[in-house]
């Protein structure tokens, strides 16, 4: 029972890793108020590319760059129709997810002749990290250690992603731009660049995201195999209003029950209930977030209102 | 004069009753070619009949496009005698199509249309076979604990697609082949809920392994490919479906069940040949028409002695032969 307990629990990062980088990339756009829903897509080409590269290749290193390659030429074609063209954002976004699908589907069979799923050895993984001290630790490496590399990037790009937001020059005009492009503008700001660099990082986040599914937790490439994970990371994203934080929190909430549900099957839950699992504990965790974060909020309103009266 | 010319007319009509043999047989499918399984194992048979029998055969694909479902069975119908069709998705336009061409023969295969002429027949793959057999290849295997990676713990899994009724009826067949070699192996099955992710599929194999499980039988397509990655990445063992996968992680996967659509084609179409053929029958096809089946290669030889293997094929003898029956699931 041990032994299922810690695998559930190191599952739970491998299920989080994904949904974390991508929500992460979108949060710049979130905040930028670029209305981005082309993470699935995104993270679908990364996949993809990163195992082409990796097979041709041959090394993980030419995967990944690949992969953040094509991450680049997808938010420049998002980029090209939603800011210089000025489309709907939105249906730019339904458009880039289906070229992703639709793409890479094609690509696969025409150039590995493959439906479906794509398996070779020559495809080479991400590399693990085996952290040194932690090692030591019975339980909690079984846990935390040997995890592909971008497990633990991903969680240190969260507390980064908070820094830069909140406590750069780049994170103010980022959110000034969201707020009130015009008002930027008239500040000396280039609302068009802030809003391409946020579009840029997202398309790289979520191709990373990418290659930690195709080429990290597994080493293969199947059609959709993004399969409604960016979409879960724009849900996270709105519900927690872009906290970088907030997102980390609720990816591993996410995440453990994700990895939990399928044990639960072994009493006899049927399995329509524990695939709904993750999606009801995330809710009622935001619930308790905002019930929590309301009280905070209205209690500091109230010390406002205090020192005014002083 | 007018007698001979009686006997005439029915020694005509006699010789082209016996030899109005099929001369153009289509295939139509509600996907596409190229899955390297179901699919492409039918028209692998439609390809044999044209060299074993002479047809001239056509090809309909409806790319899981509903709007070429009628018009591709139409011209099929049109143009073919026989017509063979994998109609999931469009059993009512195959039911109105064969009332309007009632001379013809149509044989829709893998589900079951039933029309009030009884026009249509049916092939349906006896599916529990195939995993009765697949269960007895896992029991086996769990209790020869000289295999790396095998413990003595006597329990085995399955990991599924979705929970529906072919599912089930694939791990009912499985649990009956692992009782078969020890009724005191415990199966334990997950059922992933979708068929296109394989990194759900193998941390479900990655918690099966970790409670004891040493084989998995993989029923779930696509999402399955991440169960044969865990075997791999474990050292344990794994059990394909579909299509042969055995090379897919050599050393791992022992074996896969088969659903050989292209045998069935071919066995029906041997009843019309012969003249036993009857419109509306339900031809249920299992290990002994070779409709389903284990891929035993080189791979199995790999991870099995002789013995083993020879001991299996001996147990799917004797299900051929009858003297093991395999129970069929009822929902």
């Amino acid at each position: 029972m041990n032994n299922i307990l810690i695998s559930i629990i190191r599952d739970s990062f491998s299920s989080a890793t994904p949904i974390l980088l991508s929500a992460l990339g979108g949060t710049f756009t979130f905040y930028a108020n670029v209305f981005n829903i082309s993470m699935e897509g995104m993270m679908l080409i990364g996949a993809f590319f990163g195992v082409l590269g990796s097979f041709y290749f041959q090394s993980w290193v030419m995967g990944f760059l690949f992969a953040l390659i094509s991450g680049v030429v997808a938010s420049l074609i998002f980029s090209l129709f939603a800011i210089l063209l000025k489309t709907d954002e939105f249906l730019t976004g339904i458009g880039m997810n289906m070229l992703a699908l639709g793409g890479t589907t094609y690509l696969l069979r025409n150039l590995f002749n493959v439906k479906g799923a794509f398996i070779s050895p020559q495809i080479k993984s991400l590399p693990t990290w085996d952290i040194p001290g932690l090692n030591k630790i019975p339980v909690v490496s079984n846990i935390l250690n040997k995890h592909p590399f971008i497990v633990y990037i991903a969680i240190i790009l969260a507390f980064f992603v908070d820094f830069i937001i909140f406590h750069t020059k780049f994170g103010l005009r980022l959110r000034a731009t969201g707020e009130d492009q015009e008002t930027a503008r008239s500040l000396g700001i280039n609302p068009e660049k802030i809003k391409f660099s946020s579009i840029l990082l997202s398309g790289i986040f979520s191709a990373a995201a990418g290659t930690f599914l195709s080429l990290g937790y597994v080493t293969l490439f199947s059609e959709n195999m993004s399969n409604g994970r960016g979409w879960i990371s724009l849900a996270i994203i709105v519900l927690v209003r872009g906290r970088p934080l907030g997102i980390l929190l609720m990816s591993l909430i996410f995440g453990f029950f994700e990895s939990a549900a399928f044990s639960l099957q072994n009493i006899n839950i049927p399995s329509q209930i524990t695939s709904m699992i993750p999606y009801i504990v995330t809710i009622l965790a935001l619930f308790i977030y905002s019930v929590y974060k309301e009280k905070s909020t209205r209690s500091a309103k109230k010390e406002v209102e205090k020192i005014k009266e002083i | 004069m007018k007698r001979f010319f009686t006997i005439f007319c029915l020694v005509v009509l006699f010789t082209f009753t016996i030899f109005a043999a099929p001369k153009k047989v289509a295939y139509v499918i509600n996907g596409s070619l190229g899955d390297q399984s179901f699919y492409d194992s039918g028209y692998e048979g439609i390809k044999n009949l044209e060299k074993d029998y002479g047809v001239e055969t056509k090809l309909m694909e409806c790319n899981f496009d509903p709007s070429l479902y009628y018009p591709s069975l139409m011209t099929a119908a049109r143009w073919a005698d026989v017509v063979f069709v994998i109609s999931y998705g469009f059993e009512e336009e195959l039911k109105s199509i064969a009332e309007m061409f009632p001379n013809k023969i149509f044989v829709n295969i893998d589900t079951v249309v039933e029309d009030d002429k009884e026009i249509i027949s049916n092939v349906d793959f006896i599916e529990e076979e195939g995993s009765f057999m697949a269960g007895v290849v896992a029991g086996i295997v769990t209790s020869m604990t000289e295999l790396p990676g095998i413990n003595p713990e006597k329990l085995i899994g399955a990991v599924g697609g979705d929970d529906d009724i072919v599912i089930r009826s694939f791990v009912y067949g499985y649990d009956q082949g692992a009782k078969y070699i020890d009724p005191e192996i415990q199966v334990k099955t997950i059922y992933v809920g979708t068929w296109d992710d394989p990194v759900k599929g193998k941390q479900a194999a990655l918690q099966l392994y970790s409670q004891g499980v040493d084989v998995i039988f993989q029923i779930a397509s696509l999402t399955g490919a991440g169960v044969i990655q865990a075997a791999q990445e474990v050292g344990k063992y794994a059990i394909g479906v579909d299509s042969n996968q055995n090379s897919l992680a050599p050393g791992h996967v022992i074996t896969s069940m088969l659903k050989e659509v292209g045998k069935s084609i071919e066995f029906v179409f041997k009843q019309i040949i012969d003249g036993t053929y009857k419109p509306g029958t339900l031809y249920k096809l299992g290990l002994k028409e070779g409709a389903v089946g284990l891929a035993i290669d080189e791979y199995t030889y790999q991870i099995l002695p002789n013995e083993t293997v020879e001991k299996i094929l001996g147990i799917q003898k004797d299900v051929i032969e009858g003297k093991i029956t395999v129970k069929e699931y009822r929902e």
